[in-house]
């Protein structure tokens, strides 16, 4: 991937945000003070556990969720808590693709539809150059132009997270947030998409929050990563120093836990062991300290703050705490 | 005799005058206790291999061939009650989108109690008991309370693991599952892929896993099934599969998967083309020649047929088995 040359200032920048739900079972802070930058040409991972919070933050980044408290700016200009009027200009800047292709996607619209439509927010309103527009955007997600006009419920699971990636970036959004948009893809689809985002990246700087579960779809596109458990941001690093030198528990307990193509251990391997935790009652301390394995006694008491690691990342675990007295 | 039996299912959409082959001469059998990974390019009919099984096709304009046993009974003539009732016994899929199973107007205690009550005739207590434990074992923290929401307050993860909850509460002989760990963390996934193991153990449940995870499929699956184009390409116990893949999309497959242990991912590389069109014509070449590295002048005669290479392991290819391990053509790569 291109080496960014990081100016001064960031495109996005986020600062202590939280996001609240109500539920039966009572409030659900499901986003605790998380706070990031994305650089302009800068892709930055979001990894962590399902129900950590990743989806819930893309939504609250894009204006679809109400943050509880905190700021997010995009281009210095402060965008959190706009009305959906005020939203709208800034649609074309800041593309959701959604965990889920329901929610890009409208079924009642062709893909030549759907596709038009995004064109056309962008401003692409010429009518003889649209339907080369759309043929062109479907062959570079690598599917077969000769389809489009047909529904989004007659093509596979792949073929749909393909066209919602196409939607998105025929607004030639500066940020696009991609939510899980590799998963339902075969490798080798996969590479063609990483290929087609990185190159993107390349000619028009621009940026990506890519969440994902895949750490190898990570190791190949991001700069940075950042971990989510339980709502929190519990490291930030680049992302060759993440993979070689994971600086929380819960990312060693990650790395460690990735399937093998040539399995030699079948099972064998460690878990994380003990429940997984519960946003209605987040455990004293450190969240992650009932499953760790490297916790002490400091760790039920107190929460962990942001030590600084190697190249300008972070880490909130006390064994990175210079002022630490504890084994290490 | 197998749990379950293929042969020669075929499936054709037919809309607007022009035609789709998604499925196409699929044969295979599962065992008792076997564990078959399915895998394959995206629009390659795995998902609708699976729908066609079990009756899931109406309402959509598909036209169905072939036959399907499973426990001796033929799964294409079965009347609609009867396939019903074997789905919620015997059977029971996890579709590749949560969404499809879930009802979004019933908090899941709701919707797993029912199944719960409806198919195993448990008391409300008793089943709510059940649910909550099967959610804890997926990982659901505190599931006891959240059990009382609605699918749309969890997370993507959350709600398909409520799904592979869902599907075990009725204790299945066969589990077909659709991509069911693509929204879960390598740590969750860890903990699935351990209970389904458990459940072939204990309870010799047989499962039929569909997957883009290659690694998933190395982890847990006996047999792997490669579909390319509608068609089974090649079957092979797995670690065969992987070690010696005898297919040349095969071999293209696990060449493209990112290296997790190289920087940057290693050198990433898709297969070059776009994917095959899927017609009602008659096919006269192999499906993967437009794109295959190895391709030759006997690919294009006539389409290969699936031949046993050996007692275990079978492939859609003219190329010999030596020829397979040649290097790749160069030139052919881009
Ligand atoms: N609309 C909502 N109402 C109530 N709770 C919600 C709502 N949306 C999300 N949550 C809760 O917030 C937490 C975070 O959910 P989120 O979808 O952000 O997780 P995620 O990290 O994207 O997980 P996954 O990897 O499984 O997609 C979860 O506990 C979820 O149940
Ligand atoms: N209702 C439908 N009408 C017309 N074509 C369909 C319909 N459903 C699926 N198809 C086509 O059939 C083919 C096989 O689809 P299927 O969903 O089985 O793919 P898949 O292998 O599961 O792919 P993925 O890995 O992307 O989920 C695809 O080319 C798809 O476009
Ligand atoms: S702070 Fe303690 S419990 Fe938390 S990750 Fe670090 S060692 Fe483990
Ligand atoms: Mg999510
Ligand atoms: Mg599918």
């Amino acid at each position: 991937m291109a080496e960014i040359s990081r100016p001064h200032e960031p495109l996005l920048s986020v600062r202590d945000l939280s996001v609240e739900f109500r539920t039966p079972g009572g409030p659900l802070r499901a986003v605790d003070a998380v706070s990031f930058e994305i650089f302009p040409g800068e892709t930055l991972a979001l990894v962590g556990e399902s129900g950590s919070g990743k989806s819930t933050l893309a939504r609250a980044l894009v204006g679809l969720l109400k943050p509880h408290a905190g700021r997010i700016e995009l281009d210095g200009a402060p965008i959190a808590g706009l009305s959906r009027a005020e939203f709208r200009p800034l649609r074309k800047k800041l593309q959701l693709v959604f965990q889920d292709p329901h929610a890009s996607l409208n079924p009642r619209l062709s893909v030549s539809a759907t596709l038009s439509e995004a064109l056309m927010l962008h401003g692409h309103g010429d009518r003889r150059t649209l339907d080369a527009r759309v043929c062109a955007l479907l062959a570079r997600v690598g599917l077969d132009p000769a389809l489009r006009q047909r529904y989004p419920h007659e093509f596979s699971g792949g073929q749909r997270q393909r066209i919602s990636v196409a939607r998105a970036l025929a607004v030639e959004p500066a940020l696009l947030l991609c939510d899980e948009v590799t998963s339902a893809l075969d490798v080798s689809v996969q590479a063609q998409l990483i290929e087609l985002l990185r190159s993107l990246q390349t000619e028009s700087k621009l940026s990506y929050l890519f969440i994902t579960h895949d750490l190898g779809v990570v190791r190949s596109l991001a700069h940075r990563v950042a971990v989510m458990y339980l709502g929190r941001i519990v490291e930030l690093q680049a992302t060759e120093a993440f993979f070689e030198r994971p600086q929380h528990p819960y990312s060693e307990a990650l790395l460690a836990s990735i399937p093998r193509l040539r399995a030699a251990t079948h099972g064998a391997k460690p878990r994380l062991i003990g429940e997984v935790p519960s946003p209605l009652h987040p455990p004293a301390g450190c969240a992650f300290h009932p499953r760790c394995p490297r916790a002490f006694e400091r760790c039920a008491r107190e929460i962990p703050g942001a030590y600084a690691v190697e190249a300008a990342g972070f880490s909130r675990c006390f064994l990175r705490d210079p002022s630490n007295s504890a084994p290490g | 005799m197998a749990l379950l039996s293929v042969s020669e299912l075929g499936v054709d959409f037919v809309t607007r005058g022009s035609g789709v082959r998604a499925v196409d001469r699929v044969s295979f059998e599962l065992e008792n206790s076997e564990i078959v990974g399915l895998v394959g390019e995206s629009g390659s009919g795995k998902s609708v291999t699976s729908l066609a099984l079990l009756g899931l096709l109406s309402g959509t304009s598909a036209v169905t061939r072939g036959a399907a046993h499973f426990g001796g009974q033929d799964l294409m003539t079965l009347s609609d009650t009867k396939l019903r009732h074997l789905r919620g016994n015997r059977i029971a899929l996890v579709f590749q989108d949560p969404l499809t199973s879930l009802n979004p107007y019933l908090t899941l205690e709701d919707q797993l109690c029912e199944v719960a009550e409806v198919h195993l005739g448990h008391p409300h207590k008793q089943a709510r008991e059940r649910a909550v434990e099967l959610l804890t074992r997926v990982g659901i923290g505190d599931a006891a309370r959240r059990i009382r929401e609605y699918p749309h307050q969890l997370s993507g993860g959350m709600r398909q693991r409520v799904c592979i909850a869902m599907a075990l509460l009725c204790d299945p002989e066969l589990l077909i599952l659709d991509e069911p760990t693509t929204m879960l963390d390598v740590t969750i996934q860890a903990q699935i892929l351990d209970l389904l193991r458990e459940l072939r153990r204990e309870r010799k449940m047989s499962i039929l896993l569909i997957t883009h995870d290659l690694g998933v499929v190395a982890e847990l699956a006996d047999r792997v099934l490669v579909m390319y184009a509608g068609r089974i390409v090649e079957s092979a116990p797995t670690a065969e599969l992987f070690a010696r893949p005898l297919h040349p999309y095969t071999e293209a497959l696990l060449q493209s998967t990112p290296r997790i242990d190289l920087p940057h991912g290693g050198t990433l590389r898709p297969i070059a083309g776009l994917p095959p069109r899927l017609s009602l014509a008659k096919v006269t070449e192999c499906v993967f020649a437009p794109r295959c590295a190895r391709v030759r002048v006997a690919c294009r005669e006539r389409e290969p047929e699936l031949r046993p290479e050996s007692a275990s392991h079978a492939r859609r290819c003219v190329l010999s088995a030596s020829e397979m391990e040649a290097p790749i053509p160069t030139e052919a790569r881009g």
